[in-house]
């Protein structure tokens, strides 16, 4: 459980610089944490599609890598770019990215 | 998608088979290439006697071993390598590529088979202790062997007797390596991730409290450089045959055009950026291969003789080509420490001067991230750095260039940040 919680605030911390980054000021923001691990889900208004946000599904998609994960979590939030997204990707076992009508959604699930 | 469980049965590596073939390809080619420098008997001794040198900065393994023996202790480390890689059913990634290519290359200068075991089974029973697998480990576990000389050192150069000296050695390996994991990743926020070497930042603190011990017992070690000569030729034909079949090897695996070199190229290279899982294995192959090129040809250029412990830096290099270096952020350093000796007191083409440009090179993500000239300027930094920091470990961490890459890193992203701030608050 608190594993699970640290994790998910560095997580948190790395997809809110994204948000950030990309002129999202007005955030929705749901965390959960259990036993099982953690669930967060993101949303906000953005004025146009993300240029990187393919990328960013493809990283998040990426199969997780206990390797990364176990060596290099400490570096999510660590800048202010919200550009670790092959860090989140390495990290997380689910992860959604929508962006429809000028509203981006962002859920993972990791533990 | 995912599906890996934490802690249970690990799934199965999606390596491709590709990238295994390669690696063990390699490993095959280091072992072979070592029976064209010397005979069989002359290789078999001269492993041997690798095993009871301190291998402490700067020894070269082709001047107490030969050649051969080097080559073939490289070729067998990363089979080794390989193997545990296999073992854990780790994919081969990036970084796991960077740290069998530092493995590899290390195995020129210091590491060897009987130093590479005790720092890993220290991680691994830390794994034991917060009963993880081993596999979310295998980073600290490989790159963490540039604490092999902490126990050679005091195994064989300390002038103790064997009966104390070689457990004492290991046990020293064994704490080291249990204590790595969390220390790594603490360090990581040190220099936000601008320091490729962070294993050797983390070791060189390690190296500096195990110095302090052992010289509050009255135990010390002078500096040491032992480096072969005359091996010019034959090792500048088997780095350039070396780079350019990797660069080939690259286009085999596909997806290679200049749009995707130049998409790679364009990356800051901070940590973490896994070249082969963002832009593919084959371009990330023919970056490695223009990259190993790119670092002999300047140590041939400024008119440095190539050894052992260049070897190691120019595979290093090499590795890193999937681990966040590429021409365009490597150069600026190189640039940098260049001009660094060229004003300083050290010889641009002694074998020291020549290792902080090619280790330097740790830098790179500053020059990605911020431009080239923040990279000359660092790497001109770093030159002056490395030349001092070695003292306070003792040369018991390899990664000495790491360490000194840390701190510069450390210094600089702050300055950097706050400049950058002001910019960015002046445009809105």
């Amino acid at each position: 459980m608190k594993n699970a919680r640290h994790k998910s605030e560095h997580v948190l911390q790395e997809l809110v610089a994204y948000a950030h980054r990309h002129g999202m000021n007005d955030l929705n923001i749901h965390l959960a944490c259990s036993t099982q691990g953690f669930d967060i889900d993101l949303e906000g208004d953005v004025s146009c599609r993300p240029d990187d946000l393919d990328a960013l599904k493809q990283a998040l998609n990426a199969p997780r890598q206990l390797e990364l994960e176990g060596y290099y979590y400490e570096l999510l939030g660590s800048s202010r770019d919200g550009r670790e997204f092959q860090l989140i990707g390495a990290m997380v076992e689910h992860a959604e990215v929508t962006c429809e009508q000028g509203c981006l959604r962002i859920h993972v699930r990791g533990r | 998608m995912n599906d890996q469980p934490g802690s249970a049965a690990l799934p199965p590596a999606k390596n491709g088979g590709g990238r295994e073939r390669l690696m063990l390809t390699i490993s095959v080619i280091l072992s072979a290439t070592a029976f064209l420098f010397d005979r069989p008997a002359d290789i078999l001794a001269g492993l041997i006697r690798t095993l009871s040198e301190p291998g402490i900065l700067i020894t070269d393994t082709m001047a107490i071993a030969g050649p051969g023996a080097a080559f073939l202790n490289s070729g067998l480390l990363l089979a080794a390598g390989l193997l545990i890689v296999r073992m854990n059913r780790v994919t081969l990634s990036g970084p796991v590529m960077a740290a069998l290519f530092t493995l590899a290359g290390f195995s020129f200068f210091g590491k060897n088979l009987y130093n590479s075991w005790a720092v890993p089974i220290g991680v691994l029973l830390y794994a034991k202790y917060q009963r993880e697998p081993f596999a979310r480990y295998i980073l600290p576990a490989m790159f963490g062997t540039a604490l092999g000389p902490l126990t050679s050192q005091i195994s064989f150069g300390l002038g103790l007797p064997p009966w104390a000296g070689i457990p004492l050695g290991n046990l020293a390996g064994v704490a080291a390596g249990f204590v790595l994991p969390p220390l790594a990743n603490h360090f990581l926020r040190f220099h936000q991730g601008y320091n490729l070497y962070n294993i050797g930042f983390t070791c060189g603190i390690l190296g500096m409290f195990f110095m302090g011990v052992l010289r509050a017992f009255g135990f010390d070690a002078g500096p040491v450089l032992i480096v072969s000569k005359g091996l010019n030729l034959p090792l500048a034909e088997f780095l350039y045959l070396f780079s350019i079949g990797l660069a080939i090897a690259g286009l085999f695996f596909g997806n290679v055009g200049f749009a995707q070199l130049f998409r790679l190229w364009r990356r800051p290279g901070r940590l973490v950026s896994d070249f082969i899982a963002s832009d593919g294995f084959g371009v990330t192959l023919v970056n490695m291969g223009l990259l190993g090129i790119l670092a002999t040809s300047y140590v041939l250029v400024v008119g440095g003789e190539l050894n052992g412990p260049l070897l190691g830096g120019i595979f290093t290099i090499i590795g890193f080509g999937a681990f966040g270096k590429h021409p365009l952020n490597t150069i600026p350093i190189l640039a940098g420490v260049f001009l660094a000796a060229t004003l300083h007191v050290f010889d641009t083409h002694s074998t020291p001067a020549l290792l902080a440009a090619l280790f330097g090179t740790t830098l790179a993500p500053l020059a990605g991230a911020y431009g080239w000239p923040v990279g000359v300027i660092a790497g001109f930094l770093h030159m002056s750095m490395v030349m001092n920091i070695g003292y306070l470990h003792g040369g018991m961490n390899l990664y000495n260039n790491g360490f000194s890459g840390g701190f510069i890193a450390a210094t600089l992203v702050p300055l950097l940040e706050a400049a950058r701030e002001r910019k960015e608050r002046d445009l809105t």
